[in-house]
């Protein structure tokens, strides 16, 4: 399922915006407890797709995602509409207000079909959820989902939606979509509002698509965007692509291994330079980037922690408590140091155009692997997961995630980095890489 | 207040042992990965305007006083 291949067959009148959210409501209805939905909002959505078919019906110009059915994780406000958080059912309430990327999407034509699950509070790499649980990950039996935007990326791993919204403070984005092997598109810090959505660390927050493909990624974005980023792709232009020659990006598994070498080739087939860079110094970033998102999270959790710490999971209360031991100074280092990084960065950028690394350290991991760690071993696992997602978070740049290789136990997806608001080269050369290795087909 | 008080009045109620070695070990883990970060080191090396450390009087030119 694509937007583009929705699209045509809206326009060929071979199928109706009522018709596919009443496809989608009855995929989800067979989903039965697999479903990846935490609220529906079907009526709302029919009485979205009755307004497009009018105006299709009567030759009215409509939008660009004019009858495409899209759902988006739980954190998303709708005037009316009840938000979850992925927490406690105490936490839920019902919005007043509506975020503003649904505002930019119902104008598109968009069809909401309602809330997906998530994990607790956004805080969360593997998709686990303490209070409702997870779905299943819909494209490897018995691995986790990722997170925190699980849902979304099981709802578009499943084919229920070409494309969900998520958020991204840490990896939220790219790990559930390389986990679901779907993509993800975290787009540069600030160029897409995150007015009336729950925060989690204001310095990283970012909102983007899960996707179907990398042109059902952009299409979206570049409606959240209202045009900034082109919708449609272009031939990529000869690019320099930096690889990682330390440690930091070799400790992965062989698999991943190899498939790094293989989109290396295939840049280079495909006209572009190859560059080694030294990037060891990207894994020091991770204890910066954990303490802005935990003095933050903490700040914004703080007089709910006071008075409700029991009704949080475990894994997040534990989580916000190292908020407690973070002082101003700790916190505001950490921001300097974020600044120090954002500029060696851009020197960086004067060299190459992408950094190319690994999304996860491997296919992503069982369910039973995990639960059978201790909790030291189960950090490190966490450790290991994010640890190729948080640059490109604490320096606030745009990251897209893609799945290029299927092994016979799960996906393995590549990660491009760019320079701030280089979301079209980055989606241009995702489209390019997505064509190449389409010969890799997802097994069905 | 101490910072035992702070993570009680944070919490709303005295830590679990699990929080209290959390809040520990996270402590610890600031020293090192934050406030004597590689890439601030660095920086202020550069420079010579960063203080590496406020508790070291002799780092801010005056430990006599």
């Amino acid at each position: 399922m694509t937007i583009a291949g929705i699209l045509e067959d809206l326009d060929a009148g071979r199928a109706s915006a009522v018709g596919l959210v009443r496809q989608a409501i009855a995929r989800v209805s067979a989903a039965g407890t697999a479903s990846p939905f935490a609220t529906v909002e079907f009526d709302h959505a029919l009485e979205q797709a009755t307004v497009v078919d009018k105006a299709r019906a009567t030759g009215r110009p409509v939008g660009p995602l004019a009858g495409v059915p899209l759902a988006h994780k739980d954190m998303f406000e709708r005037s009316g509409s009840r938000i979850g958080r992925g927490a406690h059912p105490l936490a839920a309430y019902v919005a007043r207000n509506t975020a503003t990327v649904l505002d930019r999407l119902d104008c598109a034509g968009a069809l909401d079909l309602g809330r997906l699950q998530m994990s607790e509070f956004a805080m969360g790499p593997t998709g686990s959820n303490h209070h409702h649980g997870s779905p299943p990950n819909p494209v490897v039996p018995g691995a986790i989902t990722g997170g925190s935007s699980s849902g979304s990326g099981v709802a578009v791993g499943m084919g229920i939606v070409p494309a969900a919204l998520g958020s991204d403070t840490g990896g939220s984005i790219r790990i559930p979509a390389a986990c679901n092997g779907v993509v993800g598109f975290k787009p540069t810090h600030g160029l897409v509002p995150v007015s009336h959505i729950m925060p989690l660390s204001w310095t990283q927050d970012c909102v983007g698509p899960l996707a179907a493909s990398v042109d059902c990624a952009r299409r979206v974005l570049s409606v959240l965007t209202m045009g900034t980023t082109r919708g449609t792709s272009q031939t990529s232009a000869s690019l320099r692509i930096g690889f990682d020659t330390s440690d930091f990006a070799q400790d992965i598994s062989a698999k991943m291994s190899g498939a790094m070498v293989e989109a290396r080739q295939q840049l280079v087939v495909d006209g572009h330079k190859d560059h080694d860079i030294d990037l060891g110094w990207l894994a020091s970033l991770n204890e910066p980037a954990n303490v802005i998102a935990m003095a933050e999270a903490g700040t914004v959790h703080a007089d709910r922690l006071r008075h409700a710490c029991d009704t949080y999971g475990d894994q997040v209360r534990l989580r916000l408590t190292q908020a407690a031991a973070i002082s101003a100074q700790a916190y505001l280092r950490a921001r300097q140091i974020r600044d120090i990084a954002r500029e060696r960065m851009a020197q960086i950028f004067q060299n190459v155009d992408v950094l190319a690394l690994p999304m996860l350290p491997d296919i992503p991991p069982q369910i039973t692997a995990l639960d059978a760690l201790e909790a030291e071993s189960l950090s490190r696992m966490i450790t290991a997961m994010t640890r190729f997602a948080r640059p490109a978070s604490v320096m606030g740049l745009p990251a897209i995630s893609l799945p290029i290789v299927w092994t016979g136990h799960g996906p393995l997806s590549l990660q491009l980095i760019g320079a701030p608001y280089s979301e079209d080269m980055l989606a241009d050369l995702a489209a390019s890489l997505e064509s190449a290795f389409s010969r890799n087909p997802q097994p069905a | 207040m101490s910072k035992y008080e702070a993570l009680v009045s944070y919490l709303g109620r005295p830590p679990t042992v699990e929080e209290r070695a959390i809040f520990d070990d996270q402590r610890t883990r600031i020293e090192f990965g934050v406030l004597y970060h590689p890439l601030w080191e660095e920086t202020e090396t550069m420079t010579g305007l960063a203080i590496r450390n406020p508790i070291d009087d002799s780092a801010m030119g005056g430990s006599d006083v």
